[in-house]
């Protein structure tokens, strides 16, 4: 099991990497674009580009946000609770999530792999091919079931974080 | 099937299961699969609303977001905020609660250069809350000032939660960036009054001390060096923006590129810096952008069931000033604000507030800002405010909540008194949109 998670880990790592220079990617379409369009002419396919990347952003990353704990949670109810309860509570969410993450990566797998067997393609300024669009949710998904998993059978606890390490607004 | 059920059934899980402690977004998702087998034509429902994934997050008015995240980040990783800091402290002279006031101006300046409430209480209260304690200062002198200065970065712009929800209210998100940037001045300006009050009847609170002396020379080299510059900043992002030569996307790039520029010019560019902040940027835009993926067929699921137009009907049938539906939903926002995050509120109320606030007749860059104000003040609103926690965090061990909470509350009354005063004077928040 432990192989298991730290090969999960390794490409959770790796997807939020790539989502880093995606976001990197992003900036310098965005402003390519604005210089083009003011100097020379605009880009036609950036915006679109960018709004294709805006998927992978949301989906690739979700792996390594449940293992650092990014994932954020009210737990208003939960904090009220017996100890005892809470724990059990917890391991409820783990399942519930794991769930979840199993059963929307295998509707999006299924919808990838339909995409690929009748050649569909999502029309902007260029064609994507859709299979590219459900790719990212398929492998954010799946390993974030993995991820729900380590936390399932190990005793960290995925409300384990120091306050000022929390990411938001 | 009743409107009522249908709200009942999605109000009744998301709420709990949030309390719970499910992840936000898995929330969403576990509520929008119950309520589209249920409402939205089964499996075959279900099967669509992954389809309809992309599209909820493939949205170009979106990208600011992780634009401004990164030029926010940028700009507290290279440490350009020390040398706005140190520029502060040096204008202001011997004055009595001198490092509250620089807490406030410091933070209306970082506000205007992050979109991030978190990431400026953290490094002002950081920086300052030590210092402060160890003068003597009080606590609703110390914390209060941090904790109410960091929740600026939310109207001035650029800021980050304007942006996503001008974006999912389909509100214009350039008119709504504009909007923060007088209040916010104001919210400055009740701050600052705030604390000449509070130092004027305890003057024990606020110790003054023997600042260091610095000539006139001195104080507008200061200002010349590490202030003005960051002008620069402000102009790319908010004056291209009223002045139509870019849209908020373009601003946000203009933005990034602006800091990136001040960080070679201060020679504080690295590449460490650099991925550093796109790492920031990838936690909070992962994390949005799943949430939204998730929640936008949490609000067509609302609408589809026939929850929000009943509810809007059954609100409206009150026969209710529409001055009194703005105060019911300004108080709902608030007293959700003390048990979630801004991003669930937004998440939650706008499918039902947005059309509300169109049947009313209402301007929706004037109601937007209404509302993010609304959701600013539960970033301190005991039990879960979340910056309430971060200062105890930097807090010496034994504060307690009570204590910081206390420290925040004359803060969330001039937030207070500055929604009473746009609702009345609505000029305050539409002059510069205006000119758009």
């Amino acid at each position: 099991m432990d192989a298991i998670f730290r090969g999960s880990g390794w490409l959770a790592h790796a997807l939020a990497t790539l989502t880093k220079l995606i976001l990197g990617l992003i900036v310098i379409l965005v402003v390519g674009d604005v210089a083009m369009r003011n100097f020379a002419r605009p880009i036609a396919w950036a915006a679109s580009l960018t709004e294709y990347l805006l998927i992978y952003v949301a989906f690739l990353p979700a792996p390594a946000l449940v293992r650092m704990k990014g994932h954020v949670c009210a737990d208003f109810l939960r904090t009220a609770l017996p100890k005892n309860v809470q724990a059990i509570a917890e391991k409820l969410v783990y399942l519930l999530c794991i769930a979840l993450s199993l059963f929307l990566g295998a509707l999006a797998f299924q919808a990838m792999m339909e995409s690929v067997r009748t050649g569909s393609y999502d029309v902007r300024t260029f064609d994507m091919p859709k299979w590219a669009i459900f790719l990212p949710m398929v492998v954010g998904f799946w390993l974030s079931a993995v991820e729900f998993m380590r936390f399932l059978v190990g005793r960290d606890s995925i409300y384990a974080i120091d306050v000022r390490d929390v990411e938001g607004f | 099937m009743e409107w009522y059920i249908a709200l009942v059934v999605m109000i009744g899980l998301i709420l709990p299961l949030m309390g719970l402690g499910v992840p936000v977004s898995f929330a969403f998702f576990a509520t929008n699969i119950v309520a589209v087998s249920l409402f939205m034509g089964g499996f075959v429902g279900v099967k669509q609303m992954v389809a309809n994934f992309g599209d909820a997050v493939s949205v170009y008015a979106l990208t600011p977001v992780p634009l401004f995240l990164i030029m926010g980040s940028l700009f507290f990783r290279s440490g350009l905020g020390d040398n706005v800091f140190n520029a502060v402290d040096m204008c202001i002279g011997r004055v009595r609660a001198r490092l509250s006031y620089i807490v406030v101006l410091s933070g209306a300046v970082f506000a205007s250069l992050s979109g991030s409430s978190l990431a400026n209480t953290g490094m002002m209260g950081t920086s300052m809350v030590p210092e402060m304690l160890k003068r003597g200062y009080k606590p609703h002198m110390s914390f209060g000032p941090v904790l109410g200065a960091g929740g600026l970065a939310v109207i001035i712009p650029p800021s980050s939660l304007a942006v996503l929800l001008g974006s999912l209210a389909q509100i214009d998100v350039g008119a709504l960036l504009i909007a923060g940037f007088v209040p916010g001045l104001v919210l400055t300006f009740l701050y600052v009054t705030l604390i000449y009050v509070q130092a004027a009847i305890d003057p024990t609170a606020a110790p003054a001390y023997e600042a260091r002396k610095t000539t006139l020379g001195e104080k507008l080299r200061a200002i010349a060096v590490n202030i003005i510059p960051m002008g620069v900043i402000v102009f790319l992002v908010v004056g291209t923006i009223i002045l139509g030569i870019a849209s908020p996307t373009e601003s946000a790039a203009l933005g990034c590129v602006g800091v990136m520029g001040l960080l070679i010019a201060y020679r504080r560019f690295s590449w460490d810096i650099v991925w550093k902040s796109l790492d920031d940027a990838m936690k909070v835009t992962g994390m949005t952008l799943l949430i939204i993926a998730a929640s936008t067929t949490f609000a067509q699921a609302l609408a589809y069931s026939g929850a929000s137009s009943g509810m809007i009907n059954w609100l409206l049938s009150f026969d209710m000033s529409a001055l009194a539906m703005l105060f019911m939903m300004i108080g709902i926002i608030l007293l959700l604000g003390m048990f979630m995050d801004q991003l669930s509120m937004m998440l939650i109320t706008l499918p039902i507030f947005i059309p509300i606030a169109k049947q009313l007749g209402f301007d929706l860059v004037w109601f937007g800002l209404l509302l993010l104000l609304s959701y600013e003040v539960g970033f301190t609103t005991p039990p879960f405010g979340l910056l309430l926690f971060i200062m105890l965090g930097i807090a010496p061990p034994g504060t307690t909540l009570k204590t910081v909470s206390l420290a925040a509350l004359p803060y969330i009354l001039c937030t207070m008194l500055l929604i009473v005063l746009i609702i009345f004077f609505p000029q305050i928040a539409l002059f510069l949109p205006r000119m758009l």
